[in-house]
Parts: C-alpha cells; structure tokens; sequence
C-alpha cells in the first residue's frame, strides 16, 4: 500500500512554473507553462537543443516545457543567466483570420552580447499538444522528434536530425547537416536538406526529395522525386510515377508503379520492376534494369546496359560500352561501339548498330509471337553473328564489305560483288525479314544451341 | 467509486467467503481459474491505459505475472482450511492489484524520466577529448586539402571536382558551426556535429585523393 501510495505520489505532474537545480558542475533551470486546449496551430521557435513534440495524454493539460543545462561559470553567474532564460507562450490570430487560434511558443534567451564568454548552455524543449493541432516549428542546434500528429506538420532546423512518424496530414521538412527521417504519413512529403541523408517510410501521398551529398532511401510512397549529389539513392514501393536526378549517385529503383525516370552517371544504377515507362539518362556507370511493363529508353555514354524484359518498345544507346538487351516485346532501337552489343530474344522489329564492336543477336523463337517482323543491322569492323532457333521463319539478306559471310545453315545463296559478298536465305517461310550489313567485319550465322 | 482493484478483490473475497467448509475436489481450482481471468481483465485494461508507450520491461513483467495466474493448479492437495485459501487468493489479488497499478503509473513514470534527462553539455574532459579530435581531424584536411590541391590532374576530374564541391559545402557548414559553438562551447549536441562534419570532410578530400592516384572518375563504382 505504501509503494502504491508513493508511485501515486511521484505520478502526480510537476506545476506549471519554473525552477532551478544545481547539480555538481552545472546547472539546470526546467520552465512548464500550460498551453491554450483549443488552438488549430502551433508556431513554435527554439534554439540551442532538441524539441520533442507528442500527443498529450487524455484527461491532462496541453503543455511545454523547456529544460536547461548551464556550465562554465560560477554558481551566480549560472544562476543570473538561468534566470533570464524563459518560455513565452501567446494566443495569436489564424491565417484566415480567426482570432486566438494559433499558439506562439517560443524559448527566450539573454541576448548573445549578454552571456558570459565562459559560460556554455543548452536547451530541450517538449511539448505536448493534441493530436489535432498541426504544427509550424523553427528549431536549431538539435534533433527534433514529433510524433503522432493529425493534421500538418512543417519543421525547419539546423545542425539536427529530424524525425517525423505517425502525422495523418502534409509534411514539409527543411533541416540543415541534419539527418531527415518521416515514416507513416498520410499525406505528402517535401523534404529538402543541405547535406542531409533522408529516410521516407510509408507515405500516402507525394514525396519530393532535394539534398546533397546524403544517401536517401524511400520505401512506400504514392508518387516520388529525388534530387541528390554524390550519395545513394534508393526507391522501393512506390505506386505513382518517380523521378530521381542524381548525378555522381548510385541509384537503386524497385517496383515502381508508374513511371521512371532516372538522369544519373558516375555510379551504377540497378533497375526491377517498373509498371509503366522507364528513361535513363546515364553516364560512365553499370546499368542493369529489368521488368519494365511499358516502354524502355536508356541512353548511357560509357554505360555498361543489361536491359531485360521490356513489355513495350526499348532504344538503347551507349557509347563504347558493352550493351545486352533481352526479352523486348516491341520495337527495339540499340546502338553501341567498339564493344559487344548482344540481343536476345527481340519480339519485335529491330534497328542495331554497332561500330567497332560485335554485334550478337540470338532468338530462341524467330518470330515469337508469329507476326512479320523487319530487324535492320549494321556492323563496323567488329563483325554481325546470328544465332537462328531450327523453327525459325525468315528471309536472311547479308552483305559483307571486305568481310566474308559464314553459314552454319544449308542452302544460302552467294553473290560476290568487286569487295562485297552478300548471302540470301529464307527459312520457313521468311516471316521476319532480316538485313545485315556489316562493313569491315564477317558475319557468321549458325543455329541456336538446342535447349 | 471502485477501482477496478477493489473490484477485483471485492469479487475474490467473495467468491472465497461462499466456499463450503470441505469444498469438493476442483473448486479451488476453478476459482483459481476465475481469478486468472480477472487477471488477464486488468491486464487488458492496464494496457490500454498505459497508452503506447514502449515499455519493454514492464510488458515482460506483466506477461510473466499473467503467466504465473494463468498456470493450471499443481496437482498437490491444498490443505483446505479456509485462511490459506484467503492467503491464496488475496496474494493473488495483491499482485493483479501491483499489476494494475504498476501498469497505470509506470508509463507516466518512465516517460516523465526519459524527458526529464538535462539537455547536454560536455565535462571539461570530454571538451578537451573533442577538441583534440577536431584539431586532428583538421590536420589531417589540411594535409590532404593540400595534396588535392597540389594535383593538376584533379581539376579536369569531374568525379574529383565534384568532390571538391561538396568539400566547399561542408567548408560552409563547418564555420557556421563553429560559429554557433562560439555561443556554448560545451554544447555536446554541437560537438558532435562538428566532428561528423569535419569527419566527412576528411572522408571526401581522400576520395578526391584516391581519384587523383588512380587517374580517373569513379567508372561505375557504386557511391553511398
């Protein structure tokens, strides 16, 4: 009975006031004031620490209290300067007008001229509001951390972290040096940072990403865009469509429901899953992307590309790098030099150039999906092989200019013309018109290994 | 108005008052049975009014006491006078009642103790200890600032002046913090801010030193 009579005791919440405590090196002064019940807004400003903001508790006051630590200075020289320090809290008129529906919270400080040189403070303020004010916080020099809200949230701070969870609104965050967090938001996201990593986790609505220099990591958003230097960038949920500008970044997109878009170099870029159209612009990097349901464009300068499984049409353009394409339902457009250029099972129409590389292309099913198909090649110096299933259907017009044309197949017609020596065939009944030519370079063609 | 506890133990003692002199085989059991049901009613109601609070201790100490009162009666013959049994079941109401009441403060308790920590501020020591790592830290950018500089192949780098830019972006950041330690020189929050970015400084000027040696952009190698 005695120990519950004593937790009761110490349940009981501290007064509305202030109060100063010496401890052994500095020394601390805690300032509470009750805050206005049936406010819409708080504008809060705090400086030199952390602001924690939560959800009051049922059946107990709304309220602030700020704590601060002082050291560095004799005890009254401690105690003049706590003394100073206070919590200011005003009624002030909404945007719209109506009249004490906003609550200004702001911690007081002596001005800076005023403080012992020696003397060094910091300051934590917390709040605990209901769930239905939404909140305007100006914070520096510490983390901030508000959790549970039911309307709007906007924080800008300094040289801190902050995080958000749980607020059924619009978040919009602007933290400089400081890490971002937000996870469980109803609503959208802006999130703009100076050299600030960002975590966005679950949120309904969009999420707009600028920061520089930090990785940012998005998981679970309706719609996404991202602007960062340097650092990662990783999607992965997202139902809308995302864009992601992020030179000098590795960026990793997974199960994208609408479409992407990615203008990145200099790192790699790891592609899976995009329900609707992906575009890339890259440059001096690896990009491997695959399971796109729309179309594909990637365009790389010095990229090494595996593109696979596009449900549309794919063009796909890099500059002396290895470039393998595989599995495109439609139109594919590829060009490379002066490495291989591989295509693998093209359902669709086909364009490729390659110059001064290899150019590969191999079908398992010739034509896929049954229909008459034009693929146009053209090769320079690095030669043109095709590898044919045994079922296949189609017309083989091959020219070689100062190569030679080597078939593994039966019945191909020659033709020797001053350098250039063409080859015609036409298997089960030429639904897919096939022109090779390739300058410099042999073509060998020959059947596709028995699978 | 009853708490839930004088209702709890008004309950117990009832049913504990109404047993025959030589209660047949099994009824002390299924009192037994009844309390721990009306235990794992408090618990349910503590838990709710304890509110979300991430009380990992307290949570394990309510499972085991709802364990221990939901256990099966050993298979032992109680002696059967009715002061033990009053024993019994009024420990049990005492420590459902400890439960419930635990369960109510012990959030308010816990959270006011978390809040309550002082914001921080650095011992002399720890100043000192944070001083020195900076001042190495910037011995170190210094030396490696002038390596980068020193190297003419870098300034075409584009990998190595991006670098470079985002060094001059913490340049900014770092005065701007050393500018509000001039204000709370032991500010530990700020402190350690100086170091991650001092730190990230001499991380970036030696992945511009690294691009400087090996002679060109980072070609394709994964960042972050």
């Amino acid at each position: 009975m005695t120990l519950l009579a004593a937790l009761l005791v110490a349940a009981v919440g501290p007064a509305d006031g202030a109060a100063l405590v010496a401890r052994s090196a500095d020394m601390q002064r805690r300032v509470e004031r009750e805050l206005p019940a049936d406010v819409l807004r708080a504008v809060v400003v705090h400086a030199f620490g952390e602001c924690q903001v939560v959800v009051v508790a049922e059946g107990e006051r709304p309220r602030a209290r700020l704590d601060v630590s002082a050291s560095g200075a004799d005890e009254p020289l401690l105690r003049r300067f706590l003394e100073r320090i206070d919590l200011s809290v005003a009624r002030e008129a909404a945007a719209d007008g109506s009249e004490g529906k906003v609550a200004a919270i702001r911690s007081l400080f002596p001005p800076k001229d005023e403080k012992p040189a020696e003397l060094s403070f910091a300051a934590s303020l917390t709040l605990w509001l209901p769930e239905a004010v939404a909140l305007e916080l100006t914070c520096s020099y510490g983390r901030v951390h508000v959790e549970g809200r039911g309307a709007d949230v906007k924080v800008v701070n300094q040289f801190g972290a902050v995080e958000l969870q749980r607020v059924r609104g619009d978040v919009e965050v602007d933290d400089q040096y400081g890490a971002i967090s937000v996870a469980d938001v109803s609503g959208g996201a802006l999130l703009k940072g100076k050299s600030s990593a960002v975590t966005a986790l679950r949120v309904g609505g969009h999420v707009e990403v600028r920061t520089n220099g930090a990785p940012v990591r998005i998981e679970g958003a309706g719609s996404v865009r991202v602007e960062n230097h340097l650092k990662s960038v990783e999607l992965h949920d997202v139902a809308g469509d995302a864009a992601i500008v992020a030179p000098f970044c590795a960026v990793t997109a997974r199960w994208i429901g609408g479409s992407l878009t990615i203008e990145s170099g200099n790192a790699s870029i790891v592609v899976e899953e995009v329900g609707q159209r992906l575009s890339i612009q890259h440059k001096n990097g690896k990009i491997d992307a695959r399971g796109v349901k729309g179309d594909a464009i990637v365009l790389g300068n010095l990229s090494d590309v595996a593109l696979a499984d596009v449900g549309g049409s794919a063009e796909v353009r890099s500059a002396a790098a290895p470039v393998k394409v595989s599995g495109v339902g439609g139109r594919l457009i590829a060009e490379n030099s002066a490495r291989t250029l591989e295509i693998v099972n093209a359902r669709g129409d086909v364009e490729a150039s390659a110059r001064g590389g290899l150019l590969r292309m191999k079908w398992t099913r010739l034509p896929a999906d049954g229909a008459e198909h034009a693929v146009t090649l053209e090769g320079e110096a690095g030669g043109i092989e095709l590898e044919l299933p045994d079922a296949a259907s189609v017309a083989l017009d091959l020219t070689s200019s100062g190569g030679s044309i080597d078939c593994a197949l039966p019945g191909m017609n020659f033709e020797q013309n001053g350098a250039a020596r063409s080859g015609t065939l036409a298997l089960g009944g030429g639904k897919v018109k096939l022109h090779a030519t390739c300058v410099g370079g042999a073509i060998r063609v020959r059947r596709a290994a028995a699978r | 108005m009853n708490s839930p506890d004088d209702a709890f133990a008004a309950r117990i003692d009832e049913a504990a008052c109404s047993l025959p002199r030589r209660a047949p085989d099994g009824m002390i059991e299924r009192i037994r049975e009844r309390a721990a049901d009306l235990g794992s009613s408090i618990e349910t109601a503590a838990r709710a009014l304890a509110g979300p609070a991430p009380l990992d201790a307290l949570d394990l100490r309510i499972a085991a006491a709802a364990r221990e009162l939901k256990r099966p009666a050993p298979r032992v013959r109680l002696p059967r006078t009715q002061g033990v049994r009053r024993i019994v079941l009024r420990s049990a109401v005492a420590l459902a009642a400890s439960i419930a009441a635990a369960a109510l403060i012990l959030p308010r308790l816990l959270r006011d103790e978390a809040d309550d920590a002082p914001p921080a501020l650095l011992t002399s020591a720890a100043l000192a200890r944070s001083l020195s790592d900076e001042a190495l830290l910037d011995r170190e950018a210094k030396l490696l600032q002038a390596s980068v500089s020193g190297d003419a192949e870098l300034v075409a780098d584009e990998t190595a002046q991006s670098l470079l830019e985002e060094v001059a972006f913490l340049d900014e950041a770092i005065d701007e913090c050393r500018r509000a330690l001039e204000l709370s020189q032991a500010h530990a929050h700020l402190r350690e801010q100086l170091l991650e970015l001092t730190g990230r400084r001499v991380e970036l000027l030696r992945e511009a030193q690294a691009v400087g040696r090996s002679g060109g952009g980072a070609g394709g190698e994964a960042r972050g």
